[in-house]
């Protein structure tokens, strides 16, 4: 009897298993053509990557083939690594990954090339890698665009605080060593900070260097969610029209807050083009050998003059 | 005679408390070998042990902790402070690379001391302690690097005991092995292992016989630490780069899988095997998922549902 | 002189402001059967744990085969020779027997290795010379209290010990394992072990030991031979005060009518056999019995928390069936737990929430308390209980412990039970608050209450009851009416077998 209880509760185990893979694999679109793609990125679960998934899935649908958008939630290089290495298992025909490290990803896209598995990089580039092409933003220069916006709204000789939620990450970098160049040539006096990755934490930052140096005239962020901070510090002390904010990407809260006037503008490196050209890239390079070619995707500044339509494209997905 | 023999024999394997989590992981094997065509490649089956095997490493020495009856939350932090320390001395300050690993360990050891003090000194739970140093050590690590990762270790020697390939198998999981293998004897076959099961199974009991327990959970704190730090280097081995920012949240990670493995939350009750095979079901539901292409947003609802129903399987085949 | 392996020099032993052991000095003979006997609390145990390294004496010296020595830890006294069988058997449940036996600072084995073949084998001859039987390799968990105790008894024996001390051996066996153990401990003796015998069952004591020696409030009263030792002698050295409680007058307030009566209670798990008692209305009833009579057992069987079997419970006439304390409390019993900490309190929360819980059920409307009702509540029974406390919303915690048993007490009378059980009402409580809560005793039996007043504390039940109870053995031995108290009589009472 007791085997019995036992062997039940397996055999119901079993299945719940089965429901739920079975709940998570329809997950993924089936294919009309044979190719099946995978991109992978670091952070996967942020609502920065909407519009890119919006990207992989058009490009999919139009190419009619196969794309799961997948990634770890962590920064955790070693599972990224890995989830490529799964990938490689799986014999998928293409891998689209953001390579958020200068170095580890070495071994293993050059692993899967030997495979004969295409690799192109998205968002994030180690150009020491084995990587066939880099779909992104070109850091320094989109770093430039924002000194040029900095700038534009603070004025020559300005004071600013420039927020970083990850010092040390290559492309947070890169953007603030662009910025940088604009910046001394026009005499800004700036002083870059740790925001950490908390938002709350991070628009504590902004208040606090507010309050050691009530002269300033502007707050930056080289990423997402210290240009949310940015905005929200202003809000916060009530310095709209005296303290300028802006800064990269196009978080829900940026967009709102460059619409109600508590900052700006943000650089945008169009997330969505990231994921539609890498797809097509790698289709390309299956269906006819066309090599991959590196795609620059930063490009537009939004600010109060089409702050509203970008909106209305953001909530569908797309932006 | 032989016949009753047998069935006795394979009444004890049944009623041992690893066969369940044995069951749970044949089962979530076969399913993923069902969902998927690459899942049961000897090539995947070998990436399944390796990417296993960090959480594994720690799992084993968390098991031992957790059976004389504390915890250590500082595990995550430690796994990326060691490498960061290694990297600091190696890298920025140049010193030998083998008196570096002596530094580092020896870091390790106090760190594990420390823990250990203030838990049974002071009288602080471990919980809370190592809540402590797992933040105060992650800052550590990001104060010590910048924020920034460090890489440059394949210039290293000490690479080729940690990283690369041995007969086939990949460093990593060698040292895996190896360590589990170790952890069996120390808690099967010495007086260690014994004494620990001793004093989580009856602090004053042990006491009463003469055991000095606080002596015991003292090695099983170093133990932890230590082995948050070879996995640290098993990891650089791997990745060939170090960051600040890794290891966040392997704390859980690694006692959901010595708990998987049957290991009793409040002490005294473990099985080594139990914990190596709940390691490997912690790397197995990851790859497989990852094999599928599940989102990043399922996985890790996925993997939450799977240890419950993996233990609920376990303590099923227990009495 | 006689030849002493460890001699006690003035020991004293203060636990905060307590003093559990005031300047004792004596010696135990080397080769003897030592019988260590006093009432609870008479220091018996503080003395053991001296012995044991688990506490050190705030004061004197131990002499051990004639050199002063200091037992630091458990490990020092395992190194001199000393081995404790402890009266709630601590044993690892998760290990074998033979893990079991064997474990302590030096495990057997090569190196690092533990070698549990050998320990298997060693146990099994352990256990022959003992003649049990219990398998090696069997889990702790699996065994009975009483293979337990043999456990612990084999382990005493296996560390070659020079000194056995045993605190209540016996409580726990079955006839069978005593008749095992008073071999085992006769031929120990021939092998030259000394022995220390803690026992309640003054019989045994005197059937075992060579010498006995008395025990009294932390002091040291005497010894008597083998030869000396009767139990008149005995239980007169046990109680002896200083000063005779007279039987001053108290007032009666109980009738000829009978509110509670219980028939046949029996719970074999706790030994408790055949007990039928019946409680008048008005009427304060004590029960005596030294520990490990099963007192609290059989109060908690009665509210329906330990399940019993056969008892027949009658509440005014009406047959009543308890399965739970929800039933006893539905039945208006109320029960104070003698563990304080444990069952009483709610830790942390202040003292209105404390008093007000059992009835919480009436303070509320529609969910939510209505505080105002609990704080008039709580007001008045502070007033009528008169406890001292800064705020009714202070931390219970911060109460002492006679104002922690006031609250308690408060608890229940807010519900206004028909019976109330009362375990061990004044343990721990200082001695003006010990009188109070006697006085109130009294006071609530005037307005018909009935009470059962369960205690350790011979004459605080002499001063109060109308009528006592005595238990020994999970059995009722005396019924007596107040005009019959008499403290040896019901010392004797509480040590006996023999059930009226």
């Amino acid at each position: 009897m007791k085997l019995f209880k036992k062997t039940s509760l397996l055999l119901i185990a079993t299945l719940v298993l089965t429901l739920i893979f079975g709940f998570g694999y329809q997950t993924t679109t089936l294919a009309e053509n044979d190719y099946e793609f995978r991109v992978i990125v670091h952070l996967a679960d942020d609502t920065f990557w909407i519009p890119a998934i919006s990207g992989t899935e058009k490009a999919g649908e139009s190419l009619g083939v196969d794309v799961s958008f997948t990634g770890p939630s962590t920064t955790e290089i070693g599972e990224h690594v890995s989830m490529i290495e799964d990938a490689i298992a799986a014999d998928v025909d293409g891998i689209a990954t953001s390579l958020p490290d200068a170095s580890a990803f070495n071994d293993i896209v050059a692993e899967a090339r030997e495979e004969g598995i295409p690799v192109v990089g998205i968002n994030v580039d180690a150009p020491d890698s084995e990587r066939m092409a880099y779909v992104g933003e070109q850091a320094v220069e989109a770093g430039r665009v924002l000194g040029e916006n900095i700038v534009k709204h603070v004025g020559e000789g300005g004071q600013v605080a420039v927020g970083s939620s990850q010092p040390g990450q290559t492309s947070l970098e890169d953007r603030f060593a662009g910025a940088k160049e604009v910046m001394d040539e026009n005499n800004i006096d700036y002083e870059f900070i740790d925001v950490t990755e908390d938002i709350t934490t991070a628009v504590e930052r902004f208040i606090d260097y507010y309050t050691a140096n009530p002269n300033v005239d502007g707050f930056f962020g080289v990423g997402g969610l210290s240009t949310h901070a940015s905005s929200s510090a202003v809000e916060t002390l009530g310095l709209q029209g005296q303290v300028a904010a802006g800064g990269f990407d196009l978080l829900p809260e940026t967009l709102t807050a460059i619409k109600n006037g508590y900052a700006q503008f943000t650089v945008d490196q169009v997330p969505f083009l990231q994921g539609y050209y890498a797809v097509n890239q790698l289709y390309l390079y299956n269906e006819y050998q066309i090599l991959p070619v590196d795609i620059n995707t930063s490009a537009g500044v939004v600010d109060e003059s089409n702050v509203e339509e970008v909106i209305e494209l953001s909530d569908d997905g797309y932006r | 005679m032989g016949n009753e023999d047998l069935l006795n024999k394979i009444k004890k394997i049944v009623t041992r408390q690893s066969f369940g989590v044995f069951i749970a992981l044949i089962a979530i094997w076969i399913f993923f070998g069902v969902a998927t065509d690459a899942f049961f490649s000897f090539n995947n089956l070998i990436n399944v042990l390796r990417q296993s095997s960090v959480i594994g490493i720690i799992t084993v020495a968390m098991t031992m902790l957790i059976t004389s009856q504390e915890f250590d939350l500082s595990v995550g932090s430690m796994f990326a402070l060691s490498g960061i320390l290694f990297g600091v001395l190696t890298m920025t300050v140049g010193l030998n690379q083998w008196l570096a690993i002596i530094i580092t360990f020896a870091f390790a050891i106090l760190v594990g001391l420390v823990n250990g003090l203030i838990t049974l000194k002071i009288g602080i739970p471990s919980f809370i302690t190592t809540l402590g140093t797992m933040m105060l050590l992650r800052g550590a690590a990001l104060v010590t690097s910048g924020g920034y990762p460090i890489s440059g270790f394949r210039e290293l020697s000490f690479i080729n005991i940690v990283g690369g390939r041995f007969l086939g198998l990949p460093a990593m999981s060698i040292w895996f092995l190896l360590i589990a293998f170790a952890g069996y004897i120390i808690m099967n076959k010495t007086k260690l292992g014994y004494k620990m099961y001793a004093t989580g199974g009856n602090t004053k009991a042990a006491e009463l016989s003469g055991i000095n327990t606080t002596k015991i959970k003292l090695i099983g704190f170093v133990l932890t630490s230590v082995a948050a730090t070879i996995a640290s280097f098993t990891s650089i081995g791997f990745l060939g780069m170090v960051s600040p920012t890794q290891g966040q949240g392997f704390e859980l990670e690694v006692i959901a899988a010595s708990v998987v493995g049957g290991t009793a939350l409040f002490g005294g009750s473990s099985s080594m095997i139990g914990a190596f095979l709940g390691a490997l079901i912690m790397g197995s539901i990851k790859n497989g998922l990852s094999i599928m292409g599940t989102s990043a947003y399922l996985q890790q609802a996925f993997i939450g549902l799977v240890v419950i129903v993996a233990v609920i399987i376990n303590v099923q085949f227990q009495d | 002189m006689a030849d002493y392996l460890l001699e006690f020099k003035n020991i004293s032993k203060v636990f905060g402001g307590v003093v559990a052991l005031d300047d004792v000095s004596f010696g135990i003979e080397k080769g003897k059967i030592t019988g260590l006997v006093g009432e609870n609390g008479a220091g018996k145990s503080t003395l053991i744990k001296i012995c044991d390294g688990v506490h050190q004496p705030t004061k004197g010296q131990l002499i051990w085969a004639g050199e002063p020595v200091n037992i630091n830890s458990p490990a020092a006294a395992k190194k001199l020779g000393i081995s404790v069988v402890h009266q709630d058997i601590p044993v690892c449940d998760n290990l074998t027997v033979a893990e079991n036996i064997f474990l302590g600072p030096k495990i057997p084995g090569k190196n690092i290795f533990a070698d549990r073949k050998y320990m298997e084998q060693k146990t099994l001859k352990l256990f022959s010379e003992l003649n049990v039987e219990i398998d090696p390799g069997k889990l702790v968990k699996r065994c009975t209290t009483g293979e337990k105790q043999l456990i612990l008894i084999a382990k005493a024996m296996s560390k070659k010990a020079k000194l056995i001390l045993m605190d209540e051996p016996t409580t726990a066996l079955s006839p069978n394992e005593v008749t095992i153990l008073y071999k085992v401990l006769n031929k120990l003796k021939k092998e030259g072990v000394s022995i220390v015998f803690i026992s309640h069952r003054l019989e045994e004591v005197q059937k075992l030991s060579d010498r006995i020696c008395v025990l009294k409030d932390g002091q040291y009263v005497g010894d008597l031979t083998k030869k000396e030792a009767n139990e008149d002698i005995i239980c007169q050295m046990m109680v002896g005060r200083d000063v005779r409680i007279s039987q001053e007058y108290k007032e009666n307030f109980s009738t000829e009518e009978e509110i509670f009566t219980v028939e046949g209670l029996q719970n074999k798990e706790y030994g408790l056999e055949n007990i039928s008692f019946a409680l008048n209305k008005g009427e304060v009833l004590g029960i005596f019995g030294l520990r490990g009579a099963g007192r609290t057992e059989m109060a908690r069987s009665l509210i329906g928390d330990f399940e019993s079997t056969a008892a027949k419970i009658k509440i005014a006439d009406k047959t009543v069936e308890i399965k739970s304390p929800k039933d006893a409390f539905a039945n208006g019993i109320g029960y104070l737990p003698e563990d304080r900490d444990e069952l009483g309190l709610l830790d942390n929360m202040d003292i209105v929430e404390n008093m007000c819980i059992t009835d919480i059920d009436q303070l509320t409307n529609m969910g939510f308390l209505q505080k105002r009702k609990m704080r008039k509540i709580a007001e008045e029974y502070q007033d009528k209980l008169d406890i001292k406390l800064s705020s009714i919303y202070q931390n219970i915690n911060e109460l002492s412990g006679g104002n922690q048993q006031k609250v308690l007490l408060a608890k229940w009378l807010i519900l206004n039970p028909k019976v109330l059980i009362l375990d061990e009402p004044t343990k721990g409580i200082d001695v003006g608050t010990k009188s109070e809560i006697r006085k109130l005793i009294i006071e609530l039996t005037k307005n018909n209450m009935s009470i059962i007043v369960i205690s350790s504390e011979m004459i605080e039940l002499m001063s109060i009851a109308d009528r006592m109870l005595v238990m020994s053995e999970g059995k009722l031995t005396a019924d007596l009416s107040r005009e019959e108290f008499d403290e040896e009589l019901i010392m004797k009472k509480a040590v006996t077998e023999l059930s009226i």
